[in-house]
């Protein structure tokens, strides 16, 4: 309109307006032209996928026997999407299948109901899977039934029977092996939480079942593998219409353990006759821990807990009755290495090393009276036997309390006696804290317990930790119990007085208690077994471990798992160098003896030390037996305890020796070593060999410990 | 037509359309200005409700939480661009090196005290939830500096050195800033500024065709340094390769379009942005628009830009003011770049850069900016002579007839 019109301005409102068009012929075809394709495309454009879990790898043990692995079960299945396509909901087709599976149709109805829909059971029950995999409503259904429906299709449309793998225990030689092995469960709210929302292919899924304890958990990663999944287009009406993308399962790999199977199973059976024994005895014989370890590797060669449970009842899932009797009796957890215990004697080990770390003469000659009288409290002897002046050889040997009182007793007052505050030496203590005691070992099971080292530290932080409510009570009295009972009520509140204003203080009492095993000190079994692994090693502090290696199913080795070397004790050599040489002679000469009467220790000495902890509250003291062999070249640390079981060399003793039998092959007080149960006489060094199909090379004959090796692990 | 009586006479003995009637009048310019602006950004606010209700219901809890947010922007932005429209030529003009300065030094600042968001460090707190991004800011600052100081330079503009001395370094320069930000599709903005500052102002061709050679090398060169631009890029040269990666958005944008037709399949009833569509409710806006509002509704988008877009180049074309002609020929080429860029991208029709569509799409620190150069040259318009006197006419009968 203006004659001052520039050119130039004219060319950009043209390039504006063909861009624009272009725009507009573009929208014009995208939304007219080609409309229809688009909006069919639109309509189909969901992705769904369905998940087919990888084949769980098997757990073998050091000589390649399975412990756990799988068997393919006939499962049926029922895909909703083909059955709510039926003029009736498919209800006359679940009828019929409830027929041929000989089950109420309601149980197929309940199990077909996804989980938080309007009537739906608790899980396990409900489905909580996706609506586009088909629902699994039996397993183990006999072959002659599966056949059945699979050939009448036209009856059971949307039902289809097929394999599946399932975790079996072959158990060889009747191996129960349940703490170290863990079962599976359902992943849990916090595992999915955690991974937010990843969508990794291998993500956790809502239905994937994983380790929930034991070796199972641990090794999760890698016994799990990869699962297939298939990529499905599904239009608005879900109906499926294409395969976008297929990814076939990747089986997990086999975790071999350190664990021998054939050991195993001698432990746990000798674990059992050490409880029966306490019981025979007129004990109650509670429960009881065994640890077998190569103190070479710190590899636990087997472990044994009692009372222990069946791992196969966890298949499928346990009913809340059975978890209940499991939690009741206690046997849902390791008494191994998630009991602390008190050690009593075995202790002592701990007690001369700080000795000799403290200077003290460990070849002097130490006083054994009968008892020790420290303030208004007298210290006894065990059935205040009284064997005067002897070497401290002669005190491990006969277990002489009073030696040990004496030695704690000098440190406590070197060290300032009651006025010394928590930062005061207490080589006692540091030693067993040198020893890896009072802290977990480190081994590759989850839930370990680290124990109590008590001394002047434990007992300054318990104080810290408790003083408010002893202050509280001592100032109120215990109103509540002085209505029934005065007197106990005033008992209660002169303690809490005491403990509120004192209760820091470490007692020569406390001291003298803790040099024998005794007071606040716990320990597992597991813990106790380094302690004498190390000792036997001449001083190498090893993290125990229940896994080797992992090895892919078609037999290629993932990784191996090298002994893990945590540095040296930090005790005095020659302290280390005392306790080899005294040990042996507890077993000849000492509390260690009648066990091992008849045994050849001349070609296979042993060391060993009895402990006898008593617990308050409980009738009978904990029997312990630590021992190592062969003492002048030591491989195998054994530990084996049982709660209110009496002494060590009478409950656990007798067992401990005959798993020793088993190791060497002695037989009727003869070396054999070719009658021992370790397949080739001791623990193996490499990894078993897989072959390509998947199944572990076993060894033969004798050593086989399952009648028939059933090929596990490949696909179904 | 000076005189109304005049102009109606003409009107009379000629007959015209009714149309070029109306956009003879003086003020016609400022009309198109403020009526295509408020209405892209009314249909902008309800296509935001719609489309931001999800995905604001899923992380706010509220389906209105976003488009609340949004409307507080607009009321922000459409306060900001009133007081531009009432501002000065000689404001802008005098202003054109402050506004330069601030710009510049908010871009170095962000790259020490910026916020990383979404990728991209090209954000600076301010308070509570407000956040600054410069590159936006930057956008309007290079329209005045260079429009400024190209009309100083007024008819020596054959010296190419005198052309594009300091305007094109200082360009360049800030290009590289808000690369180094991590935002593209800003620096792409900036670079039509220049070019269509340079344009405006009567550089000699050549220069184009250095300009758009060196600007075809840098962008291969920005595309290959980041392997989700080059994978942007190859998706968008074949999408079905790769349909549930790269390719996805575009491909669910594009059947949301389809699904559109003709009238849409109504407003709020869009299925793509339950999900599908990712960023539905910011660059992906029009594929929404495409199936709630159908062609229909793409097209009165397109129309309304082409509106914007012809009264800007028109006030650009009759202008007598070079300072005017060359801001508006700069903020014309930034917002209907911006939009061909949007808008191409979502049809399939160009790589997928991130730029939101102008007054349409979610966010403040693009709309606010948008408003007040819009504001400004709804200033400019006034400021015309034949609208300046046809305002005081105006004026003078009002007070005429208060009186």
């Amino acid at each position: 309109m203006s004659e001052r019109s520039n050119l130039r301005l004219l060319v950009l409102a043209v390039l504006v307006v063909s861009l624009l068009g272009t725009l507009l012929a573009r929208a014009f075809y995208l939304q007219v032209v080609e409309g229809a394709t688009y909006r069919a495309a639109a309509a189909d454009n969901t992705v769904r996928e369905t998940v087919e879990p990888a084949v769980r790898g098997l757990v073998l043990d050091q000589a390649g026997r399975p412990l756990v692995s799988n068997r393919t079960s006939v499962v049926v299945t029922v895909d909703r999407q083909t059955l709510e396509k039926e003029d009736d909901g498919g209800a006359a087709v679940i009828r019929r299948l409830a027929r041929i599976l000989d089950t109420p149709a309601a149980k197929i109805s309940d199990r077909l109901t996804p989980c938080g829909t309007d009537g739906a059971k608790p899980p396990p029950v409900c489905w909580n899977g996706s609506p586009y995999q088909p629902v699994p409503v039996a397993n183990d259904v006999d072959t002659r039934t599966a056949l059945t429906i699979m050939e009448k299709r036209r009856e059971f449309p949307g039902i289809s029977a097929r394999l599946e793998a399932i975790r079996e225990y072959p158990s060889p030689f009747n191996v129960n092996a349940a703490h170290i092995l863990g079962y599976l469960g359902p992943v849990t709210e916090e595992q999915l939480a955690e991974q937010g929302d990843s969508t990794a292919f291998d993500r956790l899924r809502r239905t994937d079942v994983v380790g929930r304890t034991g070796l199972e958990r641990e090794y999760d990663a890698e016994l799990r593998g990869e699962p297939g999944i298939t990529t499905l287009a599904v239009d608005t009406a879900g109906n499926v219409t294409g395969t976008l993308e297929e990814k076939d399962p990747v089986a997990g790999s086999y975790l071999v353990s350190t664990i021998d199977a054939e050991l195993q199973s001698v432990v746990e059976d000798q674990l059992v006759r050490a409880v029966q024994r306490a019981r025979q005895q007129g004990y109650r014989g509670k429960s009881g821990a065994a640890v077998v370890v190569d103190v070479k590797t710190g590899r636990v060669l087997a472990m044994a807990s009692y009372p222990t449970y069946d791992p196969s009842i966890w298949i499928g899932g346990v009913s809340k009755k059975q978890f209940k009797e499991l939690i009741n009796n206690e046997s849902l957890s390791s008494n191994a290495y998630q009991g602390q215990f008190a050690p009593g004697s075995t202790f002592k080990v701990v007690s001369t090393a700080a000795a000799g770390k403290d200077n003290f003469n460990l070849y002097g000659i130490y006083p054994c009276p009968s008892s020790l009288k420290i303030g208004p409290q007298t210290f006894r002897n065990y059935e205040s036997s009284a064997y005067g002046p002897i070497s401290l050889t002669r005190a491990l040997e006969v277990s002489c309390n009073t030696v040990f009182y004496d030695i704690a007793r000098t440190m406590w007052q070197k060290a300032g006696g009651p006025d010394a505050d928590a930062t005061a030496p207490d080589p006692i203590a540091d030693a067993a804290k040198a020893f890896g005691l009072g802290q977990p070992t480190g081994i590759d099971l989850p839930g370990e317990a680290a124990g109590t080292v008590s001394g002047r530290t434990f007992k300054y932080d318990n104080w810290e930790a408790k003083k408010e409510t002893w202050c509280r009570n001592a100032e109120q009295g215990y109103p509540e119990t002085r209505k029934t009972n005065p007197k106990l009520a005033d008992y209660y509140t002169a303690l809490d007085k005491e403990n509120c204003t004192d209760g820091y203080q470490w007692r020569a009492g406390d001291a003298l208690n803790a040099a024998i095993g005794q007071g606040d000190t716990t320990v597992t079994p597991l813990q106790m077994a380094m302690v004498y692994a190390t000792i036997a090693n001449g001083g190498k502090l090893y993290q125990p471990q229940v896994a080797k290696g992992v090895v892919s199913a078609d037999g290629k080795v993932v990784k191996e798992f090298p002994p893990i070397l945590k540095g040296r004790v930090d005790v005095p050599k020659k302290a280390i160098k005392f306790l080899k040489r005294s040990l042996p002679g507890v077993t000849t000469d000492g509390s260690g003896e009648t066990p091992f009467l008849g045994f050849p220790l001349k070609q296979i000495p042993v060391a060993s030390k009895t402990g006898s902890a008593q617990v308050t509250g409980d009738k009978a003291s904990t029997s312990w037996f630590a021992s190592y062999a062969p003492a002048d070249n030591p491989r195998y640390a054994i530990v084996m305890m049982v709660t209110e079981g009496g002494t060590g060399s009478k409950t656990s003793g007798p067992s401990v020796r005959k798993i020793y039998e088993e190791i060497f092959g002695i037989r009727n007080g003869v070396v054999r070593p070719k009658t021992s149960i370790l397949a080739g006489g001791a623990p193996q060094d490499s990894l078993p060999v897989v072959r390509a199909d998947g199944t572990p090379v076993t060894p033969k004959g004798r050593n086989a410990g399952v009648v028939s090796t059933r090929t596990a692990g490949s696909t179904p | 037509m000076t005189d109304t009586t005049a102009r109606t006479r003409v009107a009379a003995e000629r007959p015209e359309g009714r149309l070029a009637i109306m956009l003879r009048h003086p003020l016609s310019t400022y009309y198109l200005l403020l009526g295509t602006t408020l209405l892209l950004l009314i249909l902008g606010l309800i296509m935001v409700l719609s489309a931001s209700s999800i995905e604001s219901f899923r992380v706010h809890g509220s389906a209105y939480t976003l488009a609340e947010r949004q409307a507080m922007f607009a009321v922000l932005g459409v306060v900001a661009m009133i007081f531009a429209s009432r501002t000065s030529v000689q404001f802008w003009r005098g202003f054109s090196w402050v506004l330069f300065a601030l710009a510049f030094g908010l871009l170095v600042a962000v790259l020490f005290i910026g916020v990383e968001v979404a990728g991209q460090r090209n954000w600076i707190d301010i308070i509570g939830p407000f956040r600054l991004q410069p590159s936006e800011f930057a956008k309007i600052a290079l329209v005045v500096w260079g429009a400024s100081l190209l009309s100083q330079r007024n008819r020596r503009l054959d010296s190419w050195s005198s052309l594009l001395l300091p305007l094109l370094p200082v360009a360049l320069v800030m290009m590289l800033l808000v690369l180094m930000e991590g935002d593209f599709g800003n620096t792409l903005m900036l670079g039509a500024i220049t070019v269509g500052l340079l344009f405006a102002a009567g550089a000699p061709m050549r220069l184009f065709s250095v300009l758009a050679g060196a600007g075809i090398v840098g962008i291969v060169l920005v595309t290959l340094a980041a392997p989700y631009r080059m994978q942007r890029f190859t998706s968008w040269l074949n999408p079905d390769a790769d349909r549930l990666g790269f390719g996805w958005q575009v491909t669910q944008g594009q059947y949301a379009l389809g699904t559109g037709g003709f009238w849409g399949v109504g407003l709020g009833a869009s299925r793509e942005k339950w999900g599908s569509l990712p960023e539905a409710h910011t660059d992906f806006i029009f594929p929404v628009i495409g199936e709630e509002l159908g062609l229909f509704g793409t097209l009165a988008v397109l129309g309304l830009f082409a509106l914007l877009a012809f009264a800007i180049f028109r006030l650009s074309r009759t202008t007598n003011d070079r300072f005017v002609r060359l801001a508006a020929a700069g903020v014309g080429s930034w917002i209907v770049f911006q939009a061909v860029v949007n808008i191409g991208g979502v049809l399939g029709l160009l790589p997928i850069t991130g730029v939101p569509l102008p007054l349409v799409s979610y966010g403040g620190s693009s709309l606010v900016p948008t408003l007040v150069a819009l504001g400004m040259l709804m200033a400019f318009a006034k400021a015309e002579p034949d609208a300046r006197r046809a305002l005081r006419r105006r004026s003078t009968a009002e007070s005429l007839r208060r009186r």
